[in-house]
């Protein structure tokens, strides 16, 4: 499992980062985690309903909050730093090509991560993601090509929440929260970030190699 | 003649929506090329053309729920 981290970077330049990966893994490179963190934006998915977008457009963009559109599943979701991201790129035909198992294992995976941190999560198939005591601190919404995966989790870790303000999250009135609001700390998103690659490369079965580290968080 | 078939996604999940297809009825297509996409709640998928040939019939259009085993185009194989 290759492990890159991207840091802080802007929407659009992960993406092209994530379809070169998703390419190489179709053609059989190795799987891979990107992490990284984005700056702020809102970014839908193909369930999404602009009516889930409160604010005008007019008023993000005054705000500096650009709406990516993205062809992964899920609805609308909102990123800004202090976030965790991670795009797992994971050859499922060659692990389980099964899509519940895939999502299990994600939220397991940050279930396993929040755990360390005390933090006792909650998980519900009914209701993808990661909640704790009903506020959602994960969301999760990913695609398949080949059988091959992209788009993936983003954590709330120190970010600020306000920005979920614009949005109706997933579709619905949720709360939610972070690890920051939950323990009263701050994380760092490095250490933060290795430990949920140990946790998904312990899930998805295959022994965890840190061949690369681009940069850090 | 090739039927596209909506694959098996994984346990307990049996249906998706038609996202959007990539090639139009009349169009030639290799084994491979990228012929649609289906979603479900948290996910979507791109399904392979099976065949390499002319898509002759498109059975669900963009919009529409199609279940796992399901037949949802034919490809006039080539040769």
């Amino acid at each position: 499992m290759k492990i890159i981290n991207l840091g802080l970077i802007d929407y659009n330049s992960a993406l092209a980062i994530q379809n070169k990966d998703l390419d190489d893994v179709i053609n059989g490179a190795e799987n891979r985690l990107i992490f990284c963190q984005h700056h702020d934006c809102l970014v839908t998915g193909r369930r999404s309903n602009l009516s889930n977008i409160k604010t005008d457009k007019l008023l993000l963009t005054q705000k500096g909050i650009p709406v990516f559109n993205s062809p992964r599943g899920g609805n609308v979701t909102a990123h800004n730093p202090g976030q965790l991201i991670c795009y797992p790129i994971i050859n499922l035909a060659s692990l389980r090509p099964d899509l519940r198992w895939y999502f299990s294992t994600l939220e397991n995976s940050v279930s396993a991560t929040l755990d360390t941190l005390g933090i006792r999560a909650e998980l519900d198939e009914r209701r993808r993601g990661v909640w704790i005591d009903g506020r959602k601190i994960c969301s999760i919404g990913i695609a398949v090509k080949k059988w091959v995966t992209y788009f993936g989790l983003a954590v709330n870790v120190n970010n600020d929440l306000s920005i979920f303000s614009h949005i109706l999250p997933c579709g619905e009135e949720i709360t939610m929260t972070s690890i920051q609001q939950e323990t009263g700390k701050t994380t760092q998103l490095d250490a933060l970030a290795l430990l949920l690659a140990d946790n998904l490369s312990a899930a998805l079965n295959k022994p965890l190699k840190t061949t690369k580290t681009e940069t850090n968080l | 003649m090739t039927q596209v078939i909506i694959p098996e996604l994984g346990e307990g999940i049996k249906k998706a929506v038609i996202s959007c297809w990539y090639f139009k009825e009349g169009e030639r297509l290799n084994e491979g090329d990228d012929l649609l996409e289906i979603s479900t709640d948290k996910a979507t998928f791109n399904i392979s053309s099976p065949a390499s040939g002319t898509l002759i019939e498109i059975f669900q259009s963009e919009g529409s729920d199609v279940e796992v085993g399901e037949a949802v185009a034919r490809i006039e194989n080539a040769g």
